[in-house]
């Protein structure tokens, strides 16, 4: 009589057994969406706040005066982890892009890198990583897009006043990132 | 020989045997509401998380487009005729250019006065330096001294609302209260305005405004203006040296109640022909 519901040392947990499987599945499931969630986040504050750094080197004061000082800046720069493409538009061209048909993002920012204004002959553009540049000295439009489709970038813009041969006219930094 | 200890243990607190089961589920129960807090905890923590840090970043990227701007403008040159402009790729030597600053001061030296020349340049330059963030956010520039407003730029844009009961969509500032959010929507048609305003420096309208719009970013600045303030022929004696502010902010695109917005004084810019 005493033994009666007595299932033995292992059959008597085995109810018990089932919330604390339950419990764990649930625990380690959102610790890993937790964990994700968070490195996911921190790498995309990371890559914003590096872009920032990209955009704060190249335009300095605010005052792009010689092609010289653009490439000293250009070259000056070390970004681990990231590539991107910069370059100075022109105000008119910007106007001339945003105004135009084309109204998704993609093929505007790549006819903005299309559009990298030069000074005494040399473009004022800044680039890592895009393989083209080894044997091309512009930034191939067709490869911006490629890049830009497949991964997810960051995109900065910041008003700078560019000297030309007879005045200061303004013109916007564009700096666009995305991971190595 | 069970010692007296043990039998007074098995006695009063062992459980009997069929009870051992019941306490081991209890337990387990006990486990799952842990490990739920536990859960609820992530995924809180999960979902808020960089909320503050993306905030701060955005915040960061405003401030730093807005001090740029405000730089740009600083620099740049214009042609002393507003209706030209600086073709870049083909530059024409026999155009006229001048600093924009200093085609401003000379201009509010003589009588304190901008001609609707230099306004109109103001108005030009501001609207290429912010064409980047034009179609969302509005903005304003100020060059004001103790006494007054030198010069106030106003971008704005357009909203539309629908009162309650109608089905047609009527400009914002026409003294109709939209029933709901839903209701106001952005004029498709003419989505932007420009306008030069001129209120009175008492009662710091610029800041109630703000109160208005919700945040926004500012980036200001101090500029010397000098005024022929005397009467005598020799004009270089008689001048005087006035400090003025000068100051951009920019938020996001939001409607402006009609009490703010008329003691502001504004006048509207026809906007065409501004873009080079």
């Amino acid at each position: 009589m005493g033994n009666r519901g007595y299932l033995g040392p292992i059959g008597d947990d085995i109810p018990s057994l089932i919330p604390i499987l339950v419990g764990l599945v649930t625990f380690f499931s959102a610790f890993t969406f937790t964990l994700n969630e968070y490195n996911t986040r921190s790498s995309s504050f990371n890559a914003d706040r590096d872009t920032l750094v990209i955009a704060n080197a190249l335009k300095g004061d605010s005052y792009i005066a010689t092609p010289a000082e653009w490439n000293i800046a250009c070259r000056g720069l070390r970004v681990r982890g990231l590539n991107y493409a910069s370059g100075i538009v022109e105000s008119s061209e910007w106007e001339r892009i945003a105004t135009s048909a084309e109204e998704e993002e993609i093929p505007r920012l790549a006819e903005m890198v299309d559009h990298f204004h030069s000074l005494e002959g040399t473009s004022l553009q800044c680039a890592i990583g895009l393989p083209s540049l080894e044997e091309n000295p512009l930034i191939l439009k067709e490869e911006m897009v490629d890049i830009l489709e497949n991964r997810p970038f960051v995109v900065l813009a910041f008003p700078v006043a560019l000297q030309v041969e007879y005045a200061v006219v303004p013109a916007t930094l564009v700096v666009i990132t995305w991971k190595a | 020989m069970e010692s007296l200890n043990a039998q007074r243990y098995r006695k009063f607190f062992a459980p009997p045997r069929a009870s051992r089961g019941q306490a081991a589920v209890t337990d387990a129960l006990f486990l799952l509401v842990i490990i739920s807090s536990l859960t609820g905890f992530l995924f809180i923590f999960a979902s808020n998380y960089g909320k503050g840090i993306s905030d701060q970043v955005t915040r960061n990227d405003s401030f730093e487009f807005v001090s740029s701007a405000l730089k740009t403008l600083m620099y740049q040159s214009v042609t002393r005729d507003a209706a030209l402009f600086i073709d870049v790729q083909h530059p024409n030597p026999d155009l006229e250019v001048d600093y924009l600053m200093a085609l401003l001061k000379e201009d509010f030296a003589d009588d304190g006065i901008l001609t609707p020349n230099t306004q109109r340049n103001m108005a030009k330059s501001l609207y290429a330096v912010m064409r980047p963030v034009a179609d969302t956010q509005d903005y304003l520039f100020t060059i004001t001294t103790a006494q007054e407003t030198v010069l106030m730029v106003i971008w704005r844009t357009r909203f539309l609302v629908q009162a309650e009961g109608s089905t047609a969509y009527v400009p914002y500032n026409e003294g109709v209260d939209p029933a709901r959010f839903q209701n106001v929507k952005p004029d498709e048609d003419e989505p932007h305005e420009m306008f030069y305003c001129k209120p009175s420096v008492a009662g710091n309208p610029i800041q109630k405004l703000f109160l208005q719009v919700g945040t926004a970013t500012q980036a200001q600045g101090l500029i010397s203006m000098v005024q022929f303030c005397g009467t005598s022929f020799l004009l270089a004696q008689d001048t005087c040296e006035l400090r003025a502010g000068v100051l951009l902010a920019t938020w996001t695109a939001t409607p402006i109640p009609e009490a703010e917005w008329q003691s502001l004084k504004c006048e509207k810019i026809d906007l065409s022909g501004i873009a080079n």
